[in-house]
C-alpha cells in the first residue's frame, strides 16, 4: 500500500517534471524565430546653421534712404506743427527700415510718404510699430498711433505687409507665450491640416483661418500651403515640431508657402 | 475516470503556467517592437525587466514618426494567454503636444482576450478625464467613449471637435483606421 503511494507520487512527480523540461524546451525553440534585440531608436538631430536673413538690396536701400532723408528734413524743419495735427494712415516696415504714410488734420487728402530718418513737419521718423510709429522731435519721442485701430485688423493692411519678403512680419515673445498658455485660441482661430502627394507629406495647408484673427495679421490666408520654415522642407510632423519647439530661441522665421499654385515667402521676426 | 480528468486539468494548468514563466518575454518585446516600427512607432531608453509571468518596463519613451511623444514610468505587460494585459501608468506626454491634450495621463490598461478574439480593449484615465474605447482586429476600426474632465472641456474644446458629443454628456468618437 505504502509502496503503491510511493509510486503514486513519484509518477507525478516525474510527469510534472517532464512537462517543466518540455515548456522550457518549447520556449527555447521559440527563441530561434524571435528577434534577439530590440528597434534603436535613432534621434535626428537638425545640425543645419541657425537661420539668418542678409538682405543686400535693403542695405543698398537703406542707404539711398538715408541720404535721401537728410535733404528732404531740411526742406521741412521749416513747417513744424503740433503731433496731434498729424494722422498716421498707413505703415510698412519695421524699426530698421519701411515707410510710413503721413498727412495733417487740416489736409488729409495730401498724404506724404516718408522713409525712417527722414522729417514731417519737423518730426523725424525713427521707428515703425505693429500699429504706430514714433517720431523724435527736439530729442523728445513722440508715438503717431495709426490713424483708426480698427486697420489694425484690415486684411489688406495685412496682406500688404507681409507679401513682401523684404519686409519682416514682427511677433512679439508675448503673443507666442499667450498662445502657449491658451492652445484653444490658436485651434479656435486657424486650423492646419497635412497635404500628401504620393504618400508623402508635402506640407501644411491653413483650411480655415479666422480673418480678425492675430494668424491672418501674420498674412497667412485659407488655402495656403506651407512647405518650409527657415528652409527646412516640412515632410513630416517632426520637421513642424522641431520648429515649434525651437521658437523660444530662434529670432526670426522665413515660412515659404504656396499660395494659388505660386511660391511666396513671410519673414517673422520674433522680439 | 473524474479523477483523471482533474489530473488531467492539473498538468495542464502546470504545463501553461510553466511556459508562461519560460516564455522569452524580452524577445517577443522585441518582436512586437518591429512590428511596431512598421507603423511609425519606437519605443526607447526602456530598462526591460522578465519578472516570470510578466515583463516590467521602465522609463518607456515613445516616438511616433520620428517625434518624441511620451515617456511612462512604468510599463507591465502580463501575457496570461486567456487574460492579456498591458497596464501603464504615469505616462507623460511631451510638451509638443501640450495644444491638443493635457500631458498627464495617469494609467493606461489595454487587454486582450481570445475569449473576445476580435476585439482590443483599453481603458485611460488622466487629466483628460476617462475614456474607454474597443479596437476592431479585423475591420481596424477604433470606437471609444470619453468622459472628458472640466479642464479637457474648458482648454482643449478643439480637439473635442473629434468626438461626437452624447446625450448623456460623454464624447463618442469612431474611425477606420
Amino acid at each position: 500500500m505504502q509502496k503503491n503511494s510511493k509510486n503514486t507520487l513519484f509518477k507525478v512527480f516525474y510527469t510534472l517534471l517532464i512537462l517543466l523540461v518540455v515548456a522550457k524546451a518549447v520556449s527555447l525553440g521559440m527563441l530561434w524565430f524571435l528577434p534577439a534585440s530590440g528597434v534603436n531608436h535613432r534621434e535626428t538631430k537638425n545640425f543645419q546653421p541657425p537661420f539668418h536673413r542678409y538682405g543686400v538690396q535693403n542695405m543698398l536701400q537703406e542707404a539711398s534712404a538715408a541720404q535721401e532723408s537728410s535733404a528732404h528734413a531740411t526742406s521741412e524743419n521749416s513747417q513744424s506743427i503740433g503731433i496731434t495735427n498729424m494722422i498716421l494712415k498707413a505703415l510698412y516696415g519695421n524699426d530698421n527700415r519701411g515707410v510710413v504714410v503721413v498727412a495733417t488734420k487740416s489736409d488729409p487728402k495730401k498724404s506724404e510718404v516718408i522713409s525712417l530718418g527722414e522729417t514731417f513737419m519737423g518730426f523725424t521718423l525713427v521707428k515703425i510699430n505693429l500699429d504706430s510709429a514714433d517720431f523724435d522731435k527736439g530729442g523728445k519721442r513722440y508715438v503717431l498711433e495709426m490713424e483708426a485701430s480698427k486697420m489694425k485688423n484690415s486684411p489688406a493692411l495685412a496682406s500688404a505687409r507681409q507679401l513682401d519678403p523684404d519686409v519682416p512680419v514682427r511677433v512679439t515673445k508675448q503673443d507666442i507665450s499667450d498662445y502657449a498658455r491658451n492652445p484653444d485660441r490658436i485651434w479656435k482661430e486657424i486650423s492646419i491640416g497635412e497635404v500628401k502627394e504620393n504618400g508623402q507629406i508635402k506640407g501644411f495647408q491653413v483650411t480655415r483661418i479666422d480673418p480678425k484673427s492675430r494668424f491672418a495679421q501674420l498674412g497667412l490666408e485659407k488655402g495656403d500651403l506651407i512647405i518650409k520654415a527657415n528652409n527646412v522642407a516640412l515632410k513630416s510632423y517632426k520637421d513642424a515640431l522641431d520648429i515649434y519647439q525651437k521658437i523660444d530661441t530662434i529670432e526670426s522665421i522665413q515660412i515659404t508657402f504656396l499660395r494659388n499654385n505660386q511660391e511666396r515667402e513671410i519673414i517673422y521676426e520674433i522680439q | 475516470m473524474v479523477k483523471k480528468l482533474a489530473l488531467f486539468l492539473a498538468y495542464a494548468t502546470f504545463f501553461i503556467a510553466s511556459l508562461l514563466f519560460f516564455l522569452p518575454k524580452e524577445e517577443l518585446y522585441y518582436l512586437a517592437e518591429k512590428h511596431l516600427q512598421k507603423q511609425g512607432v519606437v519605443f526607447f531608453d526602456e530598462t526591460l525587466n522578465d519578472e516570470g509571468f510578466s515583463l516590467h518596463l521602465q522609463n518607456l519613451g515613445i516616438a511616433f514618426k520620428g517625434v518624441h511623444g511620451a515617456t511612462a514610468e512604468d510599463v507591465r505587460v502580463k501575457p496570461f494567454l486567456l487574460y492579456n494585459a498591458l497596464s501603464v501608468k504615469e505616462l507623460k506626454l511631451a510638451a509638443a503636444l501640450r495644444s491638443f491634450l493635457p500631458l498627464e495621463v495617469e494609467e493606461i490598461t489595454v487587454l486582450y482576450t481570445p475569449l473576445s478574439p476580435l476585439e482590443l480593449q483599453a481603458t485611460a484615465r488622466g487629466a483628460f478625464g476617462t475614456i474607454e474605447g474597443r479596437y476592431n482586429i479585423v475591420t481596424n476600426e477604433v470606437h471609444a467613449k470619453l468622459n472628458a474632465s472640466d479642464e479637457m472641456q474648458k482648454n482643449y474644446a478643439h480637439t473635442l471637435r473629434y468626438f461626437k458629443k452624447e446625450p448623456n454628456g460623454e464624447y463618442a468618437y469612431a474611425k477606420k483606421l
